[in-house]
Formats: structure tokens, sequence, C-alpha cells
């Protein structure tokens, strides 16, 4: 069989730049006529090319994530350029919404929650960023699974405090994310399909055995104000000091101790927010652990999975190594799940069926294909964007999709992409652009805005002297003390008010509630927060660092005018996201686009449609503006199916455009078709 | 001795009208298939005598603790039991850990598991193989318990409500599974605010809301003749739908809304979101739905087990108990059976975080009020609750027993469309048949 070394290769690949088109086109072609000659000799004919119209719904929702305007639509289409499908293409990858949509991606298979504590915010924060500055893969992942400390100095840190305590679990995830491998079963006997044991498993977490969740420098910054480290012995031999001596050294060693503690209470939220490696640390078999090469609480090894050798691991290089481990190019695995996942991402479906679980899914149909992409995505660097740029650069990305769903778990013909209904966020978004036009430049500003005044408050805290930290401790258990007191005032308000209530009293009550309401203002909303009550200069500036979670700022836009991708994740039940299938944050790549009841019932009844089609928004308005019906129709059908009514559509629809309100019904009708939810 | 005898009039209507379906319906299958159901089946069926018309599930997500909860070991070493005491209860003999108080007055309703064990000891896969008595698979996606329910009865089904509810699922949730998509449950994102969006908009009016449909239909035209043949999505759209626009119409819709209980009532469950859901699942039975399931996630204390012990497990025991004594006050226990199921147990043995971790080798699931033989314990863990010493219980015999307390045949097969063979009681379960009543 003829094998083709992808074109890009001998290109000189530089970061962060477009390639050049030419490049992409061949590249592209070359990918298409493998995939072709594999069709071929298993007689699978490749669907024809889809239109324009069905070009511009798939393009704009595959690559940023929500329907065209009907601006975008109409250029579009009655553009008679040759080169269109490319520049859109083009113009649509280097374009805000390409991030928006990708940010989606990651945040789902990564389970991304940002507010859990601090880390949960920063992280996000920085993954945002890494999407923003298209960071090659390869970097991003290796400074997550690289990153310890206090996640205000390394935001990356994230990754392993979304699973703070529960390493074993993490190292699944671990491997299964960036590795497509479950070895999750390992975690407690050997795996009963894959060849991974309970050893093996236990090796690979071994890496990250040094594990420990405690701020290590806040524990340093109390023995450099308190002058006293617990771990340091006294210059005199214990057994050769008198009695008196030793009551004194005790007695003072118990003073510093609630000293310590004390102080301590200055860095209580960061102990969540940080961990870092005990080079003396190491991971041990578990207490049930029932195989011959082994027994419980034997210290375990660092050791790689896929035969690979871990040699000489120094304690302290164990996270070093791992994260060079898991994405090295010679990891046989780590290149070639995320060019899938990429695929995927494009198409719709995997080329390895399950991204996640390579060994227990069936061979590729086209394994000369899985092996190019692999080719590619390292000539490329790793650059997701340059090598997405590809795929939708392919005849494939144009072609019919299929009108047969692929067999759940097989291998999948791509004659052409799959029939998907579009994600959460995609309807949301779609939604919200059709109320505020093109809004995918506006960002959040908020998340950033609150994530640097943390860091700022963390590096002055970290910077205070011991006489300001002193301080700081001292307000801090001054306002702990008030807070209390506050807080059993109003509770004994609380029940005075409702027994007065029951006994009939109603006056009396009446006055008791003014009471507590009159006292929760005198104190303000601070006592609820957690903040540092009659705060100080010094405590006001390391006010932040002090709370439970990172201040709250105000976004830069009203949420109908941002992308879903500016806004914390994952959704709450019960939102627009979450009951069209978001993330949930709780497993990777969550997201699914199941139907269910409450989302008909969410299109047909809820406010979101409404708003849409009677209020005052850029889309009900341009509707009521549009004198004549059949531009009215135009309008319609190219604000929400990206096309222009067909003749036969014309006819059988122009009546119910006539009045104002049969427009609307007519408007509704749409937003509930399958058509409308699904792109082809 | 024929089991067939055994049955009374009713389930043996039952028996027949659902072998005939499977006879003719939609699981013919090849020659292995058991088209009859196993005497195996029959006698438990009789036993329970398919009193279980609903069923409340109550699923502890991340992994409940057992050894804290219904396995107490006061005699344990304390670094097993930790600083957690039992407590005696209702039933001589039967002892809980300290913050079942509440749940402690209702034993003699309750059957408590004490040797369930099974092999999938992370979260999404021990979940899985809970709900659906089969190991997750890339290839398939096997169905959970209530959309088994309703398949293998559905004549069963009345009312205008849907039949299967899930109260604060996760995303994971199997679902349907491989059944048509009408067996799927409707979701409840979130209890108080109940479902959502089920009545017309004031300024829509029926008029308009009809036509808003048929004209629907008639936009769907050209895709749904591309591609409703092929695409099970597409399908599932379209049955949500005429599924959506039936509840719209049901007298009954106020089973979902919780503004409608007394303040006693909200009091007695608890404030909690899993309070509120349990409060909704009582409801929702009450009007006619057959299976709710409701969620309480956060079980997972890999650090700091006791603290959060003290945190969540009153959570627990207030809904519970207020569940079961309001069932009974309703006369609504004699007809449902309430299921409290966990992915895995934890490690006996608490580490050094003071916390305790995954341990699908034992842990304890409870069941309670119909088809149950009250104030019994089932099966035995040896002294630090670290292993199944008698009657090791599977996930599968564990649904096998939901499945004869509601009358369904455990064992009887139906293909998915690949036409491979499935249970609602997996491969292997057998009813427990001493718990059942």
């Amino acid at each position: 069989m003829k094998f083709l070394l992808p074109l890009i290769l001998t290109i000189p690949a530089v970061f962060a730049k477009p390639l050049p088109l030419e490049v992409v086109r061949n590249t592209a072609r070359e990918l298409d006529e493998i995939l072709l000659q594999g069709q071929q000799a298993q007689s699978v004919q490749a669907n024809p090319i889809v239109n324009d119209a069905t070009f511009l719904r798939r393009t704009y929702l595959n690559i940023i994530g929500r329907l065209p305007t009907s601006d975008e639509a109409r250029s579009f289409l009655e553009s008679g350029k040759e080169d269109k499908r490319t520049k859109l293409v083009d113009t649509l990858v280097e374009s805000p919404g390409f991030n928006s949509r990708l940010f989606n991606f990651w945040s789902d298979l990564l389970r991304l929650k940002t507010r859990e504590d601090s880390h949960g915010l920063g992280w996000h924060v920085w993954m945002k960023n890494a999407v923003e500055d298209n960071m090659p893969y390869d970097k991003m992942v290796g400074e997550m699974l690289a990153a310890e400390g206090h996640v205000a100095n390394n935001p990356a840190a994230g990754y392993y405090l979304r699973d703070r305590g529960m390493l074993l679990d993490n190292v699944s995830n671990t491997v299964q994310v960036f590795l497509g491998q479950q070895i999750g079963c390992a975690q407690c006997h050997d795996h009963p399909f894959d060849d991974t044991t309970q050893m093996e498993y236990y090796q690979l977490a071994a890496f990250l055995g040094g594990t420990e969740y405690r701020f290590e420098e806040g524990r340093d910054k109390i023995k450099e104000v308190i002058g006293f480290d617990p771990n340091k012995r006294p210059k005199k031999r214990f057994s050769k000091m008198t009695k008196e001596e030793r009551r004194k050294l005790g007695e003072q060693a118990q003073k510093k101790r609630n000293e310590a503690r004390a102080i301590g209470g200055v860095f209580r939220y960061h102990q969540r927010n940080a961990f870092y490696d005990s080079p003396s640390k190491e991971l041990k078999l578990p207490a049930d652990y029932q195989y011959e090469d082994g027994k419980a609480g034997d210290v375990v090894k660092p050791g790689f999975l896929f035969g690979l050798d871990a040699k000489d691991v120094e304690p302290d290089q164990r996270r070093q190594y791992f994260a060079d481990w898991v994405t090295s190019p010679k990891n046989p695995y780590f290149t070639k799940v995320i060019a899938n996942r990429m695929w995927k991402y494009a198409f719709g479906y995997g080329l390895v069926a399950n991204p996640d679980d390579w060994s227990n899914s069936p061979k590729p149909d086209y394994p000369e294909v899985v092996t190019y992409l692999e080719e590619a995505m390292l000539a490329s660097k790793y650059d997701l964007k340059q090598f997405l740029r590809i795929l939708y650069h392919t005849q494939l990305f144009q072609r019919e999709v299929t009108t047969e769903e692929p067999a759940q778990g097989f291998s999948f013909n791509f004659q052409g992409p799959i029939l998907r209904r579009l994600s959460a966020e995609e309807i949301r978004d779609s939604f919200v652009t059709l109320a505020s036009g093109n809004i995918d430049s506006n960002t959040n500003g908020s998340l950033e805005e609150s994530w640097d005044k943390y860091v700022e408050s963390f590096n002055f805290l970290m910077s205070t002297n011991s006489k300001q930290l002193r301080e700081l401790s001292t307000s801090l258990i001054e306002s702990e003390k008030q807070r209390r007191a506050l807080q059993k005032e109003l509770s004994i308000l609380r029940t005075k008010a409702s027994k007065a209530r029951e006994s009939g009293n109603m006056n009396k009550a009446r006055e008791l509630f003014t009471e507590i309401r009159d006292t929760q203002k005198k104190y303000g909303k601070k006592y609820q927060k957690g903040q540092i009550m009659n705060a100080s200069p010094t405590a006001i500036k390391a006010g932040p660092a002090l709370a439970r979670r990172a201040p709250q700022a105000r976004p830069d836009h009203p949420e109908i005018k941002m992308r879903a991708s500016e806004l914390p994740v994952p959704q709450r039940g019960g939102s627009f996201i979450s009951e069209f299938g978001g993330s949930d944050a709780e497993s990777p790549s969550s997201a699914h686009t199941e139907a269910t009841v409450p989302q008909t019932l969410r299109l047909l009844n809820g406010l979101e449609t409404s708003l849409l089609t009677n209020k005052k928004n850029a889309f009900a308005r341009s509707l009521r503006s549009i004198e004549s019906p059949s531009k009215r129709l135009d309008f319609l059908y190219l604000s929400l199916y990206s096309a222009l009514p067909t003749e036969a559509e014309k006819e059988a629809f122009l009546p119910e455009v006539k009045t104002a309100a049969t427009t609307e019904t007519f408007a509704r009708a749409i937003l509930t078709s399958n058509r409308f939810l699904f792109v082809q | 001795m024929n089991p067939f005898n055994k049955l009374d009039d009713q389930s043996r209507r039952q028996f027949l009208s659902s072998t005939a379906r499977t006879a003719f319906g939609v699981s013919l299958g090849g020659a292995s298939a058991s088209w009859f159901s196993s005497a195996e089946a029959a006698e438990a069926i009789a036993k329970s005598n398919g009193k279980a018309k609903n069923v409340i599930y109550l699923y502890m997500a991340g992994g409940m603790t057992h050894i804290d909860t219904f396995d107490p070991k006061p005699e344990a070493p304390s670094e097993y039991r930790g600083p957690i005491k039992a407590i005696s209860t209702k039933v001589d003999g039967i002892q809980l850990g300290q913050h079942l108080e509440k749940t402690a007055k209702h034993t003699d309703k309750m059957a408590i598991v004490r040797s369930m064990t099974s092999t999938q000891g992370a979260h999404s896969q021990g979940n899985y193989h809970i709900h659906t008595s089969y190991t997750e698979r890339a290839s398939i996606t096997h169905p959970s318990l209530g959309s088994w329910a309703n398949k293998l009865d559905p004549a069963r089904l009345k009312g205008t409500l849907p039949p299967y509810v899930t109260v604060h699922t996760g995303n994971n949730h199997p679902g349907a599974g491989f059944f048509e998509p009408n067996n799927a449950p409707l979701p409840v994102g979130d209890a108080e605010k109940g479902l959502q969006n089920a009545k017309r908009r004031g300024n829509v009016s029926e008029a308009a809301f009809n036509r808003q449909l048929a004209l629907r239909t008639k936009l769907d035209e050209g895709f749904a003749t591309r591609f409703k043949k092929g695409q099970r999505s597409v399908r599932a759209y379209d049955e949500m739908f005429s599924s959506a626009v039936n509840l719209m119409k049901s007298k009954d819709l106020e089973a979902f809304d919780l503004s409608k209980e007394g303040k006693d009532a909200h009091a007695a469950y608890g404030s909690d979101k899993f309070s509120k859901g349990v409060l909704l699942a009582r409801r929702l039975v009450e009007h006619g739905v057959r299976f709710v399931e409701v969620q309480f996630g956060g079980f997972d204390w890999h650090s700091d087990n006791f603290t959060k012990a003290d945190e969540k497990l009153p959570i627990l025991d207030q809904a519970y108990a207020a569940l079961l004594a309001d069932l009974e006050q309703r006369g609504l226990l004699e007809t449902t059976l309430v299921v409290i199921a966990t992915e895995f147990g934890r490690t006996p043995k608490i580490d050094a975080d003071a916390g305790r971790n995954h341990f699908p080798k034992a842990f304890s699931f409870a069941l309670a009020g119909a088809g149950i033989k009250g104030g019994t314990v089932y099966g035995e863990t040896d002294e630090t609750a670290s292993n199944v010493i008698t009657e090791k219980t599977s996930a599968s015999d564990f649904n096998s027993t939901i499945a004869a307390a509601m009358g369904l045949q455990h064992d009887q097969v139906l293909f998915s469309p690949s036409k491979r063979p499935f249970k609602m009681g997996g491969k292997t379960g057998k009813p427990i048949t001493d718990i059942l009543a």
C-alpha cells in the first residue's frame, strides 16, 4: 500500500503562526486521498458534496459553535466567489468564536469547576488563556501535569486540586483523558480485560506519591514569624537537661505552638488551594492488596505503563518525570489520542470509536488515516488550531452527512460527517446571537479581574513582615469573635421572633424582625461573606487572600450578551445549558445531546423562546420592522436554518408570515423543529 | 412442586401477559433465550406478590460508607470504627451507625443487605453497574432499572404522568439505554423548581399553540423523510415532543409542585436539596409515577470522613425516616418500595487523612416497604466490615430482588437492537427470597 508522508513535514512548522494555505490544502488533500483509498478498499461510497447552505450552517456550528447571523448567512450565500468556502473556514478559525467552542470542549473534558475554592477560578482563567494563546497541546498538558505548589503561583496546579484528596482517581482520569485508556478498575484489582494490573496502576500513581495537600510556604512563613521550627532539635541533648530546663523548654514550645496556630488562621483557606511534593513521602500498596507481587503496605516504586522504563527517578523529580512521560511524542498514545479527539470534534465521531477507551474500541476502519493524523499532529507541533484547520479543509468536511447513525461503539465508515444535535452551548449561543447579534468578542472580564485581585492580595500576604502578619492574625481572631457574637445575637432574635409569631403576638414579631434586619444592615454583608470586620488597611489589602473564595467582580456584559464560554462552569442544574445536556463536570466528557421532555417543554413554553419572539431584541425587532412577508420569510429562514426558502417552502409558508401574530407562531414552530436542533 | 400453583390470579395474569409479549413481541429470540420465566422468578414473585407498585430509589453518589451507617462494628479496633458509635434500633439485634437515629425507629420496615459486593471500584463504572446489573461497555448502553420496569410491564402504566422520573441525577445516568427513547426517565434538575415550562405561556393562545405544533410537523417533513428512519436521536426528539405535549394536558402536573406541600412536610423532610428531592418523590409516587430515583451527591470522603459524616448523614437520616413515616401514614408504604443504594462502600480502615477510600468488596444497601420482610438483616461481613462472610450479594441479585418485589421477572430476556440478550437481573442475578414478603 502506498504510504504518504504528510507534506507539512517538509515545511518547517512555526508555532503560533498560521500555516500557509497551500500547506494546509495539500495536507487536507492528502488526508482525503488516504481516506478514499481506504474506502475504496472496503467498497464504501463517499457521500456527495453539500450545497452552500448546508456547508454554511455546519461550518459556523462546527468551528465557532453558533449559527451565522442572517447577514453573515446572506453574504456567504450571495457571494459568487469560487474560494468562498476556503475563505470562510480560514476566517472562522481565526475568529474569537473558534476559541469559544474549543474552550467548551476543554472545560467538559477536564471537568472544570470555576466555583470550587480559588483553585477552580485560577485554573479556569489559565485554561481560557491557554486556548486563546493557542498554547501547543503538549505544553498545555505538560504544564498541568508538572504543576505543584500554590495555585496563585501556578494556576495550572488546579488540575490536581480539582481532585484534591482523590489522587488515585486523578491518575485514572489523566490516563483516560490524555492516553485514552480506562485503568480505573485496576485501582482495586487487576483489570479484567486490559493488561493493566493493580501493581502497574500503583506504580504509575507512585510518581505522584509525594503529594501532600498543604501549604508549605505558609508553614515556612509562620516559622519565620515566630522564630520557631518544631522540627529543629534543641542544642543541648534532652537527656542532659535538668528538670527545670525541660519544663521551660516545654512551656516555650507550647507557647510557640499556640502562636503558630493563631497565625496559621491567616492561611486557613490556603490549605485547600495548594499542595506540594514531599520527597520523602512514598505511595504504599493498599491494605487489601491481594496479589503475590507485593504485600499490603509495601512502598511502590514509580513505573510507567506500556512497558516504558522508568530508571533512577529522583524523589523530587517524580512529578516532572510523570508529566514528561505522558506528553512525550514517544508515548504510544499521547499524540494519537488527541488527534482522534480533534477528528471527532470536527466530524462528530472518532476514527477510534471511543476516544476514552482505545483498548476496548474495535480497530478503526482506516488505520492509515490514524497514522497519518498522528504524523500531522507531530508535524504541526501540537498546534490544535492548525490541525483542526487542516480537517476543516478536507473534502470530508464538505460531504453530506450519513442518513444512518453509526452503531454505538463500532467503527464508522465516514462516507460523510455524522448528523448531530447542536450541543447545549451551541443552542444557547445561537439564541443569544439571535437576540444580540455577533457577540463573540464580548469578554466577561470578571473572572480574570477577581483572579487578579486574589493573586495580588496573595502576593501581598506573602510579602508581609512579621508585625503585619501578627496584626492580621489579631484582626482575624477579633473579627471571628465578633461574627460569632453577632450570629448568636441574630439566632436568639430569630427564636424570639418565631416564638412571638407562634403565640400570635404579631406586633412583637414584626418588631423583632425589624431588629434582625437592622442588625444585619449595621454589620453589612461582610459578616456573611467571611470578610474581616473593622478591617485595618493591611487587612483590606490582604482580604481577598484570606477569604474562602476570591471576591466576585461584576461582568463587563450582561449574560445575554456573552457566549457560554464566558460564564462560570459547570452551569447549575435547571439552567438552560444543564437542561440541554451541558457538562456537569463530574466525569470527563459528560456533556450529552440526549432528548428529554424538559428540553422540549423549555423550547415550547420557556422564557428563552418567548424573549426571542416577542420582546425587544435584535431578532424580534427585525421581524417586526421587515414589511414584506416574503422578506420576512427569507429573514426567518436565514436566521434559523441558515438557508433561503425553496420555491415549495415559499408557497407553503408565505401565508404564515402575513401578520405579526402568525409570524411569531411560525418562528416558534421553527425553533422547536428538528431541522433547527440538528446540524447536517 | 409446580411454582405456577403458587401464583395468585393477579400475578398469573401479569405473568402470562408478559410471557405473551415476550413470545410475540420485542424479545422473540434465539434458542438460548428463556421465553418463560424460571421457577425461581415465579417463586420470588409469588412471595412478594408484586406488592411494590412503585419504587423510590435513593442513590448516594460517590460511594457511601457502610461501616458508619448500615453495618456498624462497635467491637472493631478504633482504626476501623473511628469515633462513630453503634445505636440500637426498634428491632432487637439490629444496630445502625449513630447518625441514623431517626432511621432507627423504622428498622421494623426495613431489610438491610450487609453483604453487597462488586468488582467495580471506580465511580462511573460502579454507578453504572449498580443501575444496570451490567458492567460498562463501549459498545452498548444498558437500560437502568426504571426503564426495565416499564419495558417489562407496560400494561401497568397508566395515568397521565411519565412513569419514570429522576431527580438530581448526573449526566452519566444510563437512562433508557438501548431501549426506545420513550422508556427514558424524565429528569428533574431541581426539585424545588419541579417541572418547569409545563404550561402554555399566557400570551400564546390555544389556537396559536396548536397551529405551531402543526407547522412544526410540516417544517420537518423533508428532514424526517431523510433522517427519521436511520437516526435514533431524531426519533427521540419526536417522541419527547409528543410526550411533552401530552404532559401539558395532564391534570396531575401539580405532582411536581412542592409548594403544594405544607410547612410541616417541608420541615419534616429537611431543608437540604436532597430532602426536597425525597419529598418530591413522595408526591410523584402518590400521583402514580412508578419509579422515582433521587440522587444525593457528595459521599466520596477520601479525607475527613467523620466531619463529612456529621454533615451529610443527618440529612439522609431525616429525609429517609420522614419518607417512611409519611408513606406509612398515607397508606402508601404497602405499595411503595424504598431503596437506598450506592456504587460501593468505603475502606473500613481509616487512612492517614482520616479518610476512607473506595471499597467495592463489601457494602450495604437497604430496602423498605412493599414486598419486603421488615426487621431483617441479610448477609454479614467480618469483624471489621472488610469481607463478606455470608450470603454474598451482587448488584444483579439486588436488582433481581427489586424486580421480584415489583412482580417483574428478573430473568426475562429482552434483546438489544444488536440482537444480544439481556435481563433486568443481569446475567446471573437471583432474587433474595429471604427478604421478600
